[in-house]
C-alpha cells in the first residue's frame, strides 16, 4: 500500500470518484479494502451482500482511477483478479472558477437581434422582463419543446433584445438599455449562446 | 377614398347579423305575429341587461340612454306584456329613448374602438418586412404620475378604447376585439391579447398579439408597428393630461 496522495482535480475524474464515493455501500467497501491485504470481487460481494457485478464494477472503477491495483490469480485453472489499495490518501480539488465562460469581452461587442419567425414563445413577466422562453426543436410529430425559466438578468435582457426587423444591437448596449450591470454578463452569455444554437437569435 | 390597412369585418360578425335577420323574418312568416314578437323581444332584452352592466362598469352616462331603449322596446313586444294596455306606455318610452339611442349610434358613442386603434397604429407604418415576435416592445419612458395613468385608463375604458387591468405597479391596457368578454370577466388573461402597459415608473411597453397582427392586410414591419402603437397611446396620454380628450375621440371618429 502506498502512502502517496492521489489528487483529483479534473472535472471528469472528480465526477467519477464522486459517483463511486456516493454509493450506499462505499463506506463498508473501503473498510474491507483498507483492512484486507487483497480481495476478489466475489469475496467482497459475499461479505457485503452485494451482487457480484456491483462489486466488480466498483472495484474496476477504483482501479481505473488508480486507487486500487489488480493482480491476476489462477485458481483451478480459472483466472480471476484480486484487488488491493494502491493509494490511501485521496484529495479532491475542484476549482469551479475555471468554469467561467471564455471570451466574454468579445461577446459584449457582438451585435445581435431576434431571428425572423424563430418560433420561440416568450412569456411576459412583470417589470419589463420576460419570465420564460419556450424553444421548439424538430418538426411535426417529433417536435419537442424546451421551456427555460429565465433569471432576472436574462429576462430583462431578452425584453430589450432588438426585434427581427430592428437594427442589431451590441450586447453591452442592450445591457445598458435594460438597466443591468456587467455582473449579469455571464448568465446573459449562456442564454444568448443557447438561443443562437437554436436559431432564435442571430 | 381612404386606404384601410385592416382587413374587412370578420365573417363571424356578418354571420351573427345574418342569423338575427333570418330569425326575425322566419319568426314572422313561419310562426306568425306572436313568435315574431317573442323573437323581437328576446333579441332586445339581453342587450338591455348588457348595456346596464356596461354602465355599471364604465359609468359612462351614454349607456343610460341605450339601456332603457333596449329595455322598453323589449318589454313593448314581450307577448305577455303586449296583451296588456301598459305596453303602450313602454312603446312611448321606447320611442322617446329611440332618438338619443340613434344619436349615440351615429356619433359612435358606444363603439368598440378596436379597429380604429389598429388602423391608427398602422397609419405611419410603410414597411412590409414582417418580423412578428410575441415579445413585448419596450417603448421607452414617459413622465407620468400614477394618478394621471389611472384616470387615463378609466377614460380609455369609458370610451371603449381599451380595457384596463389595474395592478399595484402598472396598468395594462388591453385592446380587445370583443370588449364585452372582458367587461363580463369571461377573459382575464392579457398575455395573449394586444396590450399597452403603463408602469407607475413611467415605462411603457406594447405587445401586439398574433391575431391582431394577422388582422392587417399586409405583413407590416413589426417593430415599427409596435413603436407606432406606443406613440399613439403616449400621444393620447399627453392630450388627456392637457384635458384635450375630445381630440382623441375626433381622431378615432375620423379614421
Amino acid at each position: 500500500m502506498g502512502n502517496e496522495s492521489l489528487e483529483f482535480s479534473g472535472f471528469e475524474d472528480v465526477r467519477k470518484i464522486s459517483t463511486l464515493l456516493s454509493r450506499e455501500y462505499t463506506y463498508n467497501f473501503l473498510k474491507l479494502l483498507m483492512n484486507y491485504r487483497d480481495i476478489s470481487a466475489s469475496e467482497a460481494a459475499s461479505r457485503l451482500e452485494l451482487h457480484i457485478k456491483t462489486a466488480q464494477d466498483f472495484l474496476e472503477g477504483l482501479t481505473e482511477l488508480g486507487i486500487l491495483e489488480k493482480k491476476s490469480v489462477k485458481e483451478d485453472k480459472r483466472p480471476y483478479f484480486r484487488y488491493s489499495v494502491l493509494k490511501n490518501d485521496l484529495r479532491i480539488n475542484l476549482d469551479i472558477s475555471a468554469f467561467s465562460f471564455p471570451g466574454l469581452d468579445e461577446f459584449k461587442k457582438k451585435r445581435i437581434r431576434e431571428i425572423k419567425e424563430s418560433g420561440a414563445v416568450f412569456k411576459e413577466g412583470k417589470e419589463m422582463a420576460i419570465r420564460a422562453v419556450t424553444i421548439f426543436k424538430g418538426k411535426g410529430r417529433s417536435r419537442v419543446s424546451n421551456r427555460i425559466n429565465l433569471t432576472h438578468c436574462q429576462g430583462k435582457f431578452l425584453f430589450h433584445l432588438p426585434f427581427p426587423t430592428g437594427e442589431p444591437m451590441a450586447v453591452e448596449k442592450i445591457i445598458v438599455k435594460s438597466g443591468l450591470n456587467k455582473e449579469c454578463l455571464p448568465e446573459i452569455y449562456d442564454i444568448v449562446q443557447l438561443m443562437i444554437r437554436n436559431k432564435v437569435i442571430e | 377614398m381612404k386606404t384601410r390597412k385592416i382587413k374587412t369585418m370578420s365573417l363571424g360578425l356578418i354571420a351573427i347579423t345574418v342569423i338575427l335577420v333570418i330569425l326575425l323574418l322566419s319568426g314572422r312568416t313561419l310562426g306568425g305575429e306572436e313568435i315574431f314578437h317573442w323573437v323581437l323581444s328576446l333579441a332586445n332584452l339581453p342587450f338591455a341587461f348588457i348595456h346596464f352592466f356596461v354602465w355599471l362598469r364604465t359609468r359612462n352616462p351614454v349607456y343610460l340612454m341605450t339601456f332603457p331603449y333596449y329595455l322598453f322596446i323589449g318589454l313593448t313586444f314581450l307577448p305577455p306584456v303586449h296583451k296588456l294596455k301598459v305596453h303602450l306606455v313602454f312603446a312611448i318610452l321606447a320611442a322617446l329613448f329611440m332618438v338619443p339611442f340613434f344619436v349615440t349610434l351615429i356619433k359612435k358613442k358606444i363603439n368598440w374602438r378596436y379597429r380604429e386603434v389598429l388602423e391608427l397604429a398602422a397609419k405611419p407604418v410603410e414597411g412590409k418586412a414582417d418580423g412578428f415576435t410575441n415579445r413585448p416592445y419596450p417603448a421607452g419612458n414617459i413622465d407620468a404620475a400614477e394618478e394621471d395613468i389611472r384616470q387615463y385608463s378609466h377614460f380609455l375604458f369609458r370610451e371603449m378604447i381599451a380595457y384596463p387591468l389595474v395592478e399595484k405597479e402598472r396598468i395594462i391596457l388591453v385592446i380587445p376585439k370583443n370588449m364585452w368578454s372582458w367587461i363580463f370577466f369571461v377573459k382575464k388573461d392579457y398575455s395573449k391579447a394586444t396590450h399597452v402597459i403603463f408602469e407607475n415608473s413611467g415605462n411603457v411597453s406594447v405587445k401586439i398579439a398574433e391575431d391582431e397582427y394577422k388582422a392587417y392586410k399586409d405583413e407590416l414591419t413589426f417593430d415599427h408597428l409596435c413603436s407606432s402603437m406606443a406613440d399613439l397611446f403616449i400621444k393620447w396620454f399627453e392630450l388627456f393630461k392637457k384635458k384635450e380628450d375630445e381630440k382623441i375621440i375626433k381622431e378615432l371618429n375620423d379614421i
